[in-house]
């Protein structure tokens, strides 16, 4: 990952605004979309390892 | 652990000072100042439309390895979850969000609390959890920064928790970079409900009814190039407190020749414990690339390592294509390894010197894997509009609807399957 890291800052070009179309796409946003909410919140119950893309937010035991 | 530490804060601190090297190189074209006045026109026409989505979950799962009875037993639960998140422009600048909903759950283990004196086969522990969550946004106009805050609560039978937190976001001036530093600070109190045979007993003592919860996040997102952008960030979690369970049971190597003599259990069980104090890091990537109108290629992985002795990989990809204008299909997968935590022992297993114990099968060594996908129908002219309900003589629409479903199964047997669906309004 570190290495991913360092090949695309080196690698990135500057966008203008205009150039943004892609980028502008809904599907292309780096944010969950609120119906995954659901997903990660079982998900960090069912997995000890969880962070980072979710986890709980507050009660709810998820005991079972 | 401090080495893995060490180099996530040192590629932090890279990224950082990559950040602000470039940050202050920026200039802004003429291009983007039109962009940034577009911006702001658009914001003000649009800051009093509320946007509503009614968000609807079903979820079952079924496994045979139950904490609740000592790692052995029915894992059955079924829950409904439908929420609320109703997103309100404040001003041109500012919005608030607000999120609040029900889960409605059905557990055969919970039900098992009392599993030597009346048990029962099936799935019949109801219980509810409400919660609320508010988060205010503001973007800074001399800076074009961001700030946030946030607070929620939430409540159902024996745990009532709060939170609070708040984030600050470093943009750059072309807005192709930004950092964000976030902190949260969450608070869980408990009733202590203990199984039925060990209440009253010097066993059933445990020392705390809270948990506490401290979070630390970095986060850095880069554009790549016309069709790239990635996301990379790190948490540091530190929790205390109460960190078990107090109706999970633990059978000691004394009760493996009584796996199924209830009568010699119920006098051989113990209460989980835990270590009262937990670190977990978590750092993630995202990487986004749009392939072509049809098809764009969305990208997750994770590297996680706690106290416990945790440690885990996990990665995902999502392929989103365009069907048509308004309609998009998403298949996705994901795959999750993790080792076991130092205190975990399967049924039966535990030696009574363990100052630690515990066996939820959640904290063992598995891999799962999950896929699934999503819909989306979302017209430009919207699917249907009516009389908006909130401002005279104004029409409200539904915009979108989506739809997703996914399968997960766990390598210990656990499987689950869950459904979500998305009514998005604007009003």
């Amino acid at each position: 990952m570190g290495l991913f890291a360092v090949i695309a800052m080196n690698s990135c070009v500057s966008v203008a605004a205009y150039q943004k179309a892609y980028l502008n796409d809904e599907e292309m946003a780096l944010q969950a979309k609120k119906l995954e909410v659901y997903e990660s919140n079982f998900q960090a119950y069912r997995e000890g390892a969880a962070g980072a893309n979710g986890g709980k937010s507050g009660g709810g035991c998820g005991c079972n | 652990m401090r080495m893995q530490l060490k180099t996530i804060l040192s590629l932090l601190l890279l990224l950082s000072v990559t950040f602000a090297v470039n940050a202050q190189t920026d200039k802004n074209s003429i291009d983007d100042k039109q962009e940034d006045s577009r911006k702001k026109v658009k914001l003000s026409e649009d800051y009093q439309e509320t946007e509503v989505n009614f968000l609807l979950n079903y979820y079952e799962q079924d496994g045979d390895h139950s904490p609740v009875t000592g790692g052995q037993g029915t894992e059955e639960l079924t829950n409904v979850a439908p929420s609320f998140v109703v997103h309100i422009p404040v001003d041109s600048l500012s919005s608030l969000d607000l999120n609040f909903g029900i889960d409605i759950y059905s557990s055969a283990s919970t039900d098992n609390i009392d599993y030597f004196d009346t048990h029962k086969s099936s799935a019949s522990g109801m219980d509810a959890r409400a919660h609320i969550n508010a988060y205010y946004s503001h973007k800074l106009l001399k800076s074009g920064n961001d700030y946030s805050v946030l607070a929620g609560f939430s409540q159902e039978y024996d745990v009532s928790s709060y939170h609070a937190g708040g984030s600050y976001t470093l943009n750059s001036k072309d807005q192709n970079r930004s950092l964000t530093i976030d902190g949260l600070y969450m608070n869980d109190s408990w009733k202590l409900l203990y199984p039925t045979e060990l209440r009253g007993s010097s066993d059933a003592n445990l020392k705390d009814d809270v948990r506490t919860t401290l979070k630390f996040g970095l986060s850095y997102s880069q554009v790549i190039n016309k069709r790239s952008q990635a996301l990379f960030s790190m948490e540091v979690v530190s929790q205390s407190g109460l960190l078990s369970t107090p109706f999970h049971r633990v059978f000691f190597d004394d009760a493996f020749a009584f796996a199924n003599d209830k009568n010699e259990l119920a006098t051989r069980s113990h209460i989980e414990q835990l270590d009262d104090s937990r670190i977990k890091i978590p750092i993630s990537m995202r990487w986004n690339y749009y392939i072509s109108d049809f098809i764009r290629l969305k990208t997750f992985y994770r590297y996680y390592s706690d106290s416990w002795g945790i440690s885990a990989h996990t990665a995902s990809v999502e392929l989103p294509m365009m069907v048509s204008p308004s309609f998009i299909i998403s298949p996705f997968a994901r795959y999750h390894t993790q080792t076991a935590a130092d205190d975990f022992y399967e049924f039966g297993q535990a030696s009574s010197t363990a100052e630690f114990y515990t066996s939820d099968y959640d904290l063992s060594e598995f891999d799962s894997f999950k896929v699934g996908v999503g819909f989306q129908y979302s017209p430009v002219t919207g699917i249907s509009n009516f009389k908006s309900p909130l401002r005279k003589g104004k029409t409200a629409q539904l915009k979108s609807i989506g739809l997703r479903t996914a399968y997960y199964d766990r390598s210990d047997g656990l499987n689950a399957w869950l459904v979500s669906l998305d009514f998005a309004f604007t009003f």
